[in-house]
C-alpha cells in the first residue's frame, strides 16, 4: 500500500470535503465567466425597458427585433461582411507568406537567415500607436485610403512576426531528405514548397491562423484611425461608432456585439482543442 | 541509360579543414551497378549528394553520358534516388508517392494511373495504394521508395543505404529483390551502403572509400582475392582478414617469420606473389581465416606450412568453428573496421589473435595446443609503411 | 564544356521566398517606424504643413510629463495586479482542472472563452454588468444588504481603475490557465511519485517539485501580461472613454498617446500634438523592450537553477 493511498482512506470524509471545495470554486469561476455573457444573450432580445425592469429574467418574447435592427442601424449589413473579408483574406495571405518566409528562411547556414528571422520577430515589439499615421499616410498615398484594403494590407504584414516565429522553427526541423526527393522527383523550388513543405506546415498553420484570425476579427485601434467610413468598417469600431449615438438602447447594442462575437465563440466551439493548443503554442513562442 | 563519370569529385564542407571527398574519379558504365562502401563518415553519402546535385561540389566535375551535370539542377540530371529515410511525403497516398515525379511531369492522368499500378504490381503494394505511408511497414515504405524512383524510368538510380532501417530477414530478402529489378530496368545503379555483405552480393563493382578518398574499385571477388591495401582486406570478409607484422627472407624459397614461427613458400607457389620476389625484411601478412584449417585433418603439411598454438577461443556458428588461436607476432589494426565484425575477445597483450575458420570435424577446444595448417599459396603481403598490397 | 548549364540555384534563392513577405514587413512596419521616429523629432500637430524640427526636445519633455507617468502607474498597477492574480487564480485553477475532475471539458472550454472574445465585447458586456440600476453587480449587493458597496462603479475614481483591472482579469484568465495547463501536462509523474516515496505531502510536492517545473510557464505568462497590460487601450476606451474618465484615474498610456496624437471629442484640435504623441509611444516601446529583456533574464535564469 503506498503511503498515498493511506492518505486517502484515513480521511475519505476529509477529502470529500476537499473535493467539493473544489468543484464550487470551479462552478464559481465558470458562473463568473458565463452569467455576463448570458445576461448579454439575454438582454440582446429584450427591449430597454424590459432590460431595466427584470435584467436577469427570460425576456418576455424571443424578439430578433434588436437584430433586424442593429443589422441596419448599426450598419451590421456592412461590417459583418468586411470583417469577414478583411480577416479572411489577411489571415490567407499572412499564413501563406509566413510559411513562405519561413521555408526561405528555415536553411540556418544560408547568410541572412538569422538577421531576417529577428527583424520580423522584432516585429511583435512595434506599438500600432508610432506606426500608425505614417501608415494613414502610406495608404493615402497609393490610393488604398477608403477601401477594405487599407486594413488587409496592414494586417498581412502585422500577422508576420507570429507566422515566421511559430513556422520557421518547424520549418527547419521537416526532414531535409523530403526536400531532396522532391528535388529528384523534378520539383521546382515552387513546386517543393508548394507540394510539400507547405502541406507538412499544416499543424503550424492553424495555430497561427488561429490567434492571427482572432486578433485580426477584434483587432479596435486599427480599423478605429484607418477605417471611419462605415463603408469599410469591421464590426467592433462600427459597434463603438454606434453606441455613441444610441447610447441607452442597450438591447440593440447587445444583438450587435452578440452578431460580432458568434461566428468566433462558435468556430471556437467547434475546434476547442485546436484554438486552445494553437493560442498556447502562439503565445508561448511569443 | 548513361554512363557516369565523376572527375577529381572533392567537397570541403564549411568549418572543416579535411575534406569530406577528395579528389574522387570513377567511372560507372551504362547499366552497371556500382556500390560504394565504406565506414561512416568515409564520404561515399557526400559522393552520391554531389552526383544527385544536392550539395555543391567544391571541385571536379560529374558527368551523366557525355553531358557535363555539374551545374545542372537535382531536377535536370534525370536522376531518381532512394534514401535511407525512404522520405515518402507523408501527406501523400502511396499512389501520389509513386506518382509525384510524374505528376510533376505533367504526364497524362491516365498514363500515370497505368503506370503506377504497373509499377505497383511489381512491386507488390497494389493493395496499398490507397494509404498513406505512415500506416506501411518498414519493407512496404522501402518499396513504395523504390516504386517512386523506378516509375520514371530514368538514366541513374541513386540508393543511399536504403536497407539500414530493415531488420535483418527483409533486408536480406530485399537485397536480392533490388538486385534483380536493377538487372531487369538495366539502369546505371550507384548504391551506397556501409555493409560489406551487400556490397558484395549486390555490387557488378565495389568502390571501397576511406576519410573521402577512394581505395580501391574492383568486382567483388577481386576485391576479396586482390584486396590493395590493408584497409581493403581488413574491410571486406567476416570474420576479417588476420593482418600480423612479420618479416621475409631469403631469396628462392621465401621464409616468413611470424612471432616464433615459420613458414616457408613453397616453390611452386613462388610465382603466385611477383611483387615479394625481391622483397626481403618487414611485411604485413594476411591470412584469410579460411585459409587456415586444423592440421590434424590435412593429410598432406609440409613442415614449412604449420603454426602452433593455442586456442584462446572458439565460436562454434554449426557449419564452421571459429577459432582464435593466440599468435606471438604483433597484430595489425586498421582503423575503421566494419561495424559487424566478429567481437575479437582480449587476447595476450604480447600477441595477438589469428581467427580461423575450422571444421567442425576439428577437435580443438578451448586452451589446447593445436598445429594449424595454412595455404601458404594464398597469403597476402602488404607494405608495412604505406600498406599497399606487394603481390599484384 | 561549358554547355549550357541551366540556371543554378544560387546560395541567394532562398531569399526569393522571403521577398514577397519582406516586402509587406518593411512596407508596414519598419518604413513606418522610420518614418515615425522622424516625425518625432519634429513639432507636426498632426494637421496642416507647420513642421520644425526641434531635435529631441519631445523626449526630454516626456520626461517631465506629469500625465505619462500617471498614465505609466496605471499600466503599472493593472500590470501588477493581473500577474498577482494570473499566478495565484489562474494557477489555482490550472491544478484543480489538471486533476481531471468530473466535467473538465466544460470548465476549460468555458473558461477559456473570454480570450477569444474582442476586448470591445468584454467591455460593454461589464458597462451593463456595472452599470448602477441594471446590471448584475449593484442588485446584487442590494439583496444581500450590502447596499454601501453599490456604487457608481465606473463614475467613482477610486473603483474606476478596479473595474478596468476586473474586466482585464476577466478576459484574460483563460490564458494563465491554458499555460499552466499547458505546463503541468509536461510535469514528471515519475518525479512526484519519487518525491511521495520520499515522504512528501500533497503540499510539499507541489511546492517543492511541480512549481519549480512550471517556471517557464511561469516566465511566459508574464511576459504575456507584461505586454499586454502595458498596451492596454480596448478597455479602457469602451469603458471609461479615451480620456480615462472620471478626471483621468483610468489614464494608461495607450489613451494618453492615442489623445496626443489624434485628439478626442473634448479635446480641441489646437491640442492635438500628434509628433509628441508619436515620441511617447517610441519611448514606451523602447522601454518596453527593456523591460522585457530584463524580466526574461531574471526569470530564465531561475530556470536554469531549477
Amino acid at each position: 500500500m503506498s503511503s498515498t493511498e493511506l492518505v486517502q482512506r484515513t480521511s475519505a470524509k476529509s477529502r470529500f470535503l476537499i473535493t467539493s471545495a473544489r468543484t464550487a470554486v470551479l462552478i464559481v469561476a465558470a458562473a463568473w465567466v458565463i452569467l455576463p455573457l448570458l445576461f448579454m444573450v439575454l438582454a440582446s432580445f429584450k427591449s430597454v425597458s424590459e432590460i431595466f425592469m427584470d435584467p436577469f429574467g427570460l425576456p418576455s418574447s424571443w424578439s430578433f427585433s434588436n437584430y433586424k435592427r442593429a443589422w441596419d442601424e448599426a450598419n451590421l449589413s456592412l461590417t459583418l461582411p468586411n470583417t469577414i473579408i478583411v480577416t479572411g483574406t489577411a489571415v490567407a495571405a499572412s499564413s501563406f507568406l509566413s510559411a513562405m518566409v519561413a521555408y526561405g528562411l528555415s536553411r540556418k547556414e544560408r547568410k541572412f537567415s538569422t538577421g531576417l528571422y529577428t527583424l520580423f520577430v522584432a516585429g511583435l515589439l512595434v506599438p500600432v500607436h508610432a506606426i500608425i499615421l505614417p501608415l494613414f499616410i502610406l495608404l493615402k498615398t497609393v490610393g488604398l485610403f477608403g477601401t477594405l484594403f487599407a486594413l488587409i494590407i496592414p494586417y498581412i504584414a502585422m500577422g508576420l512576426p507570429l507566422g515566421v516565429l511559430v513556422l520557421t522553427p518547424l520549418a527547419a526541423s521537416l526532414p531535409r531528405d523530403l526536400i531532396h526527393a522532391a528535388r529528384m522527383d523534378g520539383a521546382s523550388e515552387w513546386q517543393v514548397f508548394r507540394r510539400v513543405v507547405l502541406p507538412l506546415l499544416k499543424p503550424g498553420l492553424l495555430s497561427v491562423s488561429i490567434l492571427n484570425g482572432v486578433w485580426m476579427w477584434n483587432e479596435f485601434f486599427i480599423p478605429l484611425i484607418i477605417a471611419f467610413d462605415p463603408e469599410v468598417q469591421t464590426m467592433p469600431v462600427g459597434i463603438v461608432s454606434f453606441v455613441g449615438s444610441y447610447s441607452t438602447e442597450w438591447g440593440l447594442v447587445f444583438a450587435s456585439v452578440v452578431v460580432s462575437t458568434l461566428p468566433v465563440v462558435v468556430t471556437y466551439f467547434l475546434m476547442t482543442r485546436q484554438f486552445q493548443s494553437g493560442l498556447t503554442a502562439g503565445a508561448l513562442k511569443g | 541509360m548513361a554512363s557516369v563519370t565523376l572527375q577529381g569529385l572533392s567537397k570541403v564542407y564549411d568549418g572543416s579543414a579535411k575534406p569530406s571527398l577528395d579528389h574522387l574519379d570513377l567511372e560507372i558504365s551504362d547499366g552497371e551497378f556500382l556500390v560504394l562502401v565504406g565506414p561512416s563518415g568515409c564520404g561515399k553519402s557526400t559522393a552520391l549528394k554531389l552526383i544527385g546535385g544536392l550539395e555543391d561540389p567544391s571541385g571536379g566535375d560529374v558527368y551523366i553520358g557525355e553531358q557535363r551535370v555539374t551545374d545542372f539542377e537535382s531536377r535536370d540530371r534525370d536522376i531518381a534516388m532512394v534514401f535511407q529515410s525512404y522520405a515518402l511525403y507523408p501527406h501523400m497516398s502511396v499512389f501520389d508517392n509513386i506518382a509525384f515525379p510524374l505528376q510533376i511531369a505533367k504526364v497524362d492522368k491516365a498514363e500515370i494511373s497505368k503506370r503506377v499500378q504497373a509499377v505497383a504490381e511489381t512491386l507488390h503494394l497494389s493493395a496499398f495504394l490507397n494509404q498513406r505511408p505512415g500506416r506501411l511497414s518498414g519493407g512496404q515504405r522501402q518499396r513504395v521508395a523504390m516504386g517512386r524512383a523506378i516509375i520514371r524510368q530514368p538514366s541513374v538510380f541513386l540508393m543511399d543505404e536504403p536497407l539500414s532501417n530493415l531488420d535483418a530477414k527483409l533486408r536480406v530478402k530485399m537485397r536480392s529483390e533490388i538486385a534483380q529489378i536493377q538487372r531487369r530496368l538495366d539502369v546505371t545503379t550507384i548504391y551506397v551502403t556501409h555493409d560489406q555483405v551487400e556490397a558484395m552480393t549486390m555490387g557488378d563493382r565495389v568502390a571501397i572509400m576511406r576519410e573521402g578518398v577512394l581505395q580501391q574499385v574492383a568486382t567483388p571477388d577481386d576485391l576479396y582475392r586482390k584486396p590493395a591495401n590493408t584497409f581493403v582486406a581488413s574491410f571486406i570478409g567476416s570474420p576479417p582478414m588476420n593482418l600480423f607484422r612479420a618479416s621475409l627472407s631469403g631469396t628462392g624459397d621465401k621464409q616468413i617469420t611470424l612471432g616464433d614461427q615459420t613458414l616457408t613458400i613453397a616453390p611452386e607457389s613462388i610465382e603466385a606473389y611477383p611483387g615479394i620476389s625481391a622483397h626481403t625484411g618487414d611485411v604485413i601478412l594476411g591470412i584469410r581465416p579460411e585459409d587456415i584449417e586444423d592440421a590434424d585433418l590435412s593429410p598432406d603439411t609440409r613442415a614449412g606450412d604449420t603454426i602452433t598454438a593455442e586456442v584462446a577461443h572458439l565460436e562454434s556458428l554449426g557449419a564452421d568453428h571459429m577459432v582464435h588461436l593466440a599468435l606471438e607476432a604483433e597484430q595489425v589494426h586498421v582503423g575503421d573496421q566494419p561495424q559487424d565484425q566478429v567481437e575479437t575477445p582480449l587476447g595476450p597483450t604480447s600477441g595477438g589473435l589469428c581467427i580461423c575458420r575450422f571444421s567442425p570435424r576439428s577437435k580443438a577446444r578451448s586452451g589446447d595446443r593445436v598445429r594449424a595448417r595454412i595455404a601458404t599459396d594464398n597469403l597476402h603481403f602488404f607494405d608495412p609503411a604505406t600498406g599497399g598490397a606487394l603481390n599484384q | 564544356m561549358q554547355s549550357n548549364p541551366k540556371n543554378r540555384r544560387s546560395s541567394y534563392s532562398h531569399l526569393w521566398f522571403v521577398l514577397p513577405g519582406l516586402a509587406f514587413f518593411l512596407a508596414v512596419m519598419i518604413f513606418p517606424i522610420l518614418f515615425a521616429f522622424g516625425l518625432s523629432m519634429t513639432d507636426w500637430s498632426g494637421l496642416g504643413n507647420d513642421v520644425s524640427f526641434i531635435g529631441l526636445a519631445n523626449y526630454t519633455e516626456i520626461l517631465g510629463y506629469w500625465p505619462y507617468y500617471r498614465a505609466a502607474l496605471h499600466n503599472a498597477a493593472i500590470f501588477v495586479a493581473i500577474l498577482v492574480f494570473q499566478h495565484t487564480v489562474g494557477l489555482y485553477i490550472a491544478v484543480l482542472l489538471n486533476e481531471k475532475p468530473r466535467f473538465m471539458e466544460f470548465y476549460r472550454t468555458v473558461l477559456f472563452l473570454p480570450v477569444i472574445l474582442s476586448l470591445v465585447a468584454t467591455g460593454f458586456v461589464w458597462t451593463l454588468m456595472l452599470s448602477p440600476n441594471i446590471g448584475l453587480i449593484n442588485p446584487a449587493l442590494r439583496s444581500v444588504g450590502l447596499d454601501f458597496l453599490a456604487l457608481q462603479w465606473l463614475s467613482n475614481p477610486t473603483s474606476a481603475l478596479g473595474v478596468v483591472i476586473a474586466v482585464t482579469a476577466w478576459n484574460s484568465l483563460g490564458w494563465a490557465i491554458i499555460i499552466y495547463l499547458a505546463g503541468l501536462q509536461n510535469v514528471s509523474e515519475e518525479l512526484r511519485q519519487a518525491a511521495a516515496m520520499d515522504g512528501a505531502n500533497t503540499r510539499q510536492i507541489f511546492w517543492r517539485v511541480t512549481f519549480p517545473q512550471l517556471s517557464p510557464a511561469f516566465t511566459a505568462l508574464s511576459v504575456l501580461t507584461f505586454i499586454g497590460t502595458f498596451r492596454t487601450f480596448d478597455v479602457v476606451y469602451v469603458l471609461t472613454g479615451p480620456l480615462g474618465a472620471p478626471n483621468f484615474s483610468t489614464d494608461v498610456l495607450g489613451t494618453l498617446i492615442y489623445r496626443t496624437a489624434f485628439g478626442s471629442s473634448s479635446f480641441s484640435s489646437a491640442e492635438i500634438r500628434f509628433a509628441f504623441g508619436v515620441a511617447m509611444a517610441l519611448l514606451t516601446m523602447l522601454v518596453m523592450a527593456v523591460i522585457c529583456r530584463l524580466i526574461l533574464k531574471v526569470l530564465r535564469a531561475r530556470e536554469i537553477e531549477t
